[in-house]
């Protein structure tokens, strides 16, 4: 029984996870408070550091082809085990989720919409999101290679309408804080957009041809979208300089400053449109892997009945997930980077080193038998 | 049947997008009244600060229509308020207000000079937390009350304020140290050494009329202003950081006065340490000048005035940053920032010496070098004056 009948191009899937990384470059601020204008070192090591993880994943999906995270998970733990081990992830896709959709809300609220009610962006944006998954993958990932050039032509164009303000002194000093900041900065970089990619590992079933390709087209996919948000850090520095640890919207304020020939300035609204672009795309992705989660793990036939009320949840969750936007940085400084290692690296990791033994075992077993 | 419906269904959605969008956060332009420039100075009851917001009428800056009977209406509005802080001043605005006030095109935020003199950090917060403010506005210091400066009618222009940013940009064309944005200036002020220069506005009176006049940078010093740079002083921190780019340098020598044209300068710096760790600062720059004007110089050859100019400009160059660097020393305030340059580049070092900079500062050392070159004698080779390659 499968729950999603299309099928997506090896391409398609490549570029769908630059686009999911590349909608992270609107969370830098995360991270940018803690490390200033030396994010990038932090963040460059963290890109070094997750090439082994999505090989992992990679591994992982090849060992079980056909099989999405879920049946992997029922596969090498068990029936029992397997189906708790999926409901923490199904948990871990719906709070993903929901996230992203405050953050969506709150950023709108804050830099174009003000007085527009935060429910009224969220729940009409969700709806268009319950639209895409209710057409399934194709629907969801077609265009993100459409987005993926919109970003990059904004991303261009704002370069240089900040060309003026570009000063390479802004990365000096280096190495001027205690190391614990740069490790909580790669453990933040690292979980936070990267290990966010496990989610992929429920959709790579579905990819044409997918055991043979998908580690280039993954690791691909993973090295395109950190290098676009490398370019996006590395931006707000050179701009912003020490003051990048006071915004809490760094990219906004550069797109602020931007201008092209003293006519074209306050071009805060292309931000919007990334905005707005990009993480429509990452949370419809989202909401789809969490659908096809749930009715994986409770075994429907199909996941179309439950977008409705998955999404009201989602909604009520998102305005209940925390109070207000200091506690939110404030967490995803300090906690959920080690939340997130379980379900990203930890639990990966567990599952792949289980099925190698027990195929080990396996393998013994058969000699055994055939030698007797 | 089915299709029919679809129809229906596209065609009210394409209806409502274009009816019920932008409710909530409709912004009418007879709503708001676009704040063009802001005052910050101090108020005359204790502890309380006067917001000055300039406002342009857009009706009347743009009124070409109908000639003759609105000529003496003004393009600009200044509205003034008293209260604890800029925000509170802002507030007490709105509340006295018919429009709401738009500060999204706001071009230059003016602090008053006895105000400055208590501090400005305060106030930058408070612009830079708006959501509407913009980091691109120019920052000013003025010497008399801000409300004056936005009095003072341009010939030319309808708002002062719109006035004042377009003197700002003449005057960053011939030194690029009088640019200070608001960016910056929070930039350097959260760096340390925390040492900033504000450019100041002054009036300037003449028998009817008066005049507006940007001359000098005000020197800021842990937020605080804490005293001035005459224009030529500024000048001199202007070639101490490479940043003139144009204007005109007088050498005088004994036979005669030369204007030099000034093209943009290269300047490179070096640190050197003493065994105590203490900086010697080099700088080198290496000038180059066309000549503007020739004046005087009797009976000499074009070569021998230019080996002679060379030699003035040399030290002309030289004087006016000594005379800036040694008035910084007084004031004890590393506009130069020396400091942070060894923070970004000799990190270490400059940890050691971090805290005891303040009574480094006024005694640094300072080596200078200065190469000056004319490379070009503007259009003319000759002057009418001169005959045979020499001057009559």
């Amino acid at each position: 029984m499968t729950i999603e009948n299309s099928r997506i191009s090896a391409g398609q899937f490549m570029f769908s996870i630059a686009c999911f990384l590349h909608s992270s470059s609107l969370l830098t601020s995360f991270f940018v408070i803690i490390t200033r204008n030396e994010s990038w070192m932090p963040f460059v090591a963290s890109i070094i550091i997750c090439i082994p993880l999505i090989v992992s994943y990679v591994l992982l999906s090849k060992s079980y082809p056909g099989m999405n995270l879920i049946q992997i998970n029922e596969a090498v733990f068990g029936r029992v085990a397997g189906k708790i081990v999926s409901a923490l992830y199904v948990w871990f896709f719906f709070t993903l989720t929901s996230l992203n959709i405050r953050d969506l809300g709150t950023f709108v609220n804050k830099t174009t919409m003000v007085k527009t009610p935060i429910s009224i962006i969220i729940i009409l944006f969700l709806l268009l999101c319950v639209w895409s998954s209710y057409y399934g993958l194709e629907v969801v990932t077609r265009y993100s290679i459409v987005f993926l050039i919109i970003s990059c032509v904004i991303l261009f164009i704002s370069i240089i309408a900040v060309y003026d303000l570009i000063e390479l002194d802004n990365f000096l000093p280096m190495f001027d804080m205690p190391l614990n900041n740069y490790v909580q900065v790669s453990h933040i970089a690292s979980t936070i957009p990267f290990g966010e990619t496990v989610i992929f590992l429920m959709v790579t079933p579905y990819v044409d041809n997918a055991p043979k390709n998908l580690m280039r087209y993954f690791l691909g996919g993973f090295l395109l979208g950190s290098i676009l948000i490398l370019i996006v850090i590395l931006r707000d520095i050179s701009v912003l300089g020490n003051t990048i640890q006071y915004f809490s919207l760094p990219s906004f304020e550069v797109f602020r400053l931007g201008t092209l020939f003293q006519t074209i300035s306050h071009m805060e609204i292309m931000f919007s449109i990334l905005l707005i672009v990009l993480l429509y795309f990452k949370i419809s992705v989202l909401f789809y892997v969490t659908m096809l989660a749930i009715a994986q793990l409770l075994n429907i036939r199909s996941y179309r009945p439950i977008l409705l009320p998955c999404a009201a949840l989602v909604v009520v969750y998102a305005f209940t997930a925390f109070k207000d936007v200091i506690t939110h940085t404030k967490t995803a400084q300090e906690t959920t980077p080690f939340f997130w290692t379980l379900f990203e690296i930890l639990l990966p990791v567990l599952t792949l080193i289980v099925s190698f033994v027990k195929k080990k075992a396996k393998n013994k077993n058969n000699r055994k038998a055939v030698s007797k | 049947m089915k299709k029919a419906l679809r129809i229906i269904a596209a065609a009210m959605l394409i209806l409502s997008s274009a009816l019920i969008s932008g409710c909530y956060d409709i912004v009418e332009l007879d709503t708001i009244s676009i704040v063009t420039g802001l005052g910050i100075d101090k108020a005359d009851e204790n502890g309380k600060v006067q917001l000055t917001v300039q406002v342009g009428k857009a009706d009347a800056v743009g009124g070409g229509g109908q000639e003759g009977g609105e000529a003496s209406e003004k393009a600009y509005q200044n509205l003034d308020s008293v209260d604890r802080n800029i925000v509170g001043a802002l507030d007490k605005l709105l509340q006295d207000n018919s429009r709401t006030l738009f500060l999204h095109h706001n071009q230059v935020v003016i602090f008053g000079e006895s105000h400055a003199k208590e501090g400005i950090s305060d106030d930058i917060d408070a612009l830079m937390r708006d959501l509407h403010s913009h980091l691109n506005v120019f920052v000013l210091i003025s010497e008399t009350n801000t409300s004056e400066i936005f009095n003072v009618e341009m010939e030319l222009e309808k708002i002062p304020s719109v006035g004042i940013t377009r003197m700002m940009r003449n005057k960053t064309e011939i030194s690029e140290a009088f640019r200070v944005k608001m960016l910056e200036l929070i930039s350097k002020l959260s760096d340390d050494p925390c040492t900033a220069v504000l450019p100041i506005i002054k009036q300037v009176k003449e028998q009817d009329t008066t005049r507006l006049s940007i001359q000098g940078l005000a020197v800021i010093k842990d937020g605080k202003m804490v005293g001035k740079l005459t224009e030529d002083q500024a000048k001199g921190y202007a070639w101490a950081l490479g940043k003139i780019k144009s204007g005109y340098l007088p050498v005088n020598t004994d036979k005669g006065t030369v204007e030099l044209s000034i093209k943009p300068p290269s300047r490179e710096m070096k640190v050197s340490f003493d065994k105590e760790g203490i900086p010697k600062i080099k700088i080198g720059i290496k000038a180059r000048f066309i000549i503007g004007q020739i004046i005087g110089f009797d009976g000499l050859q074009l070569e021998e005035i230019i080996e002679m100019i060379q030699k003035e400009s040399v030290n002309a160059v030289k004087d006016i940053i000594i005379s800036c660097f040694k008035e910084t020393q007084r004031l004890n305030a590393d506009i130069f920032r020396f400091g942070c340059y060894l923070n970004k580049h000799h990190n270490k070092k400059w940890k050691k010496i971090k805290d005891k900079w303040d009574q480094i500062y006024p005694n640094l050392e300072l080596e200078l070098t200065v190469e000056t070159q004319i490379i070009d004698t503007g259009k003319t080779s000759k002057s009418p004056k001169m005959v045979g390659g020499r001057l009559a």
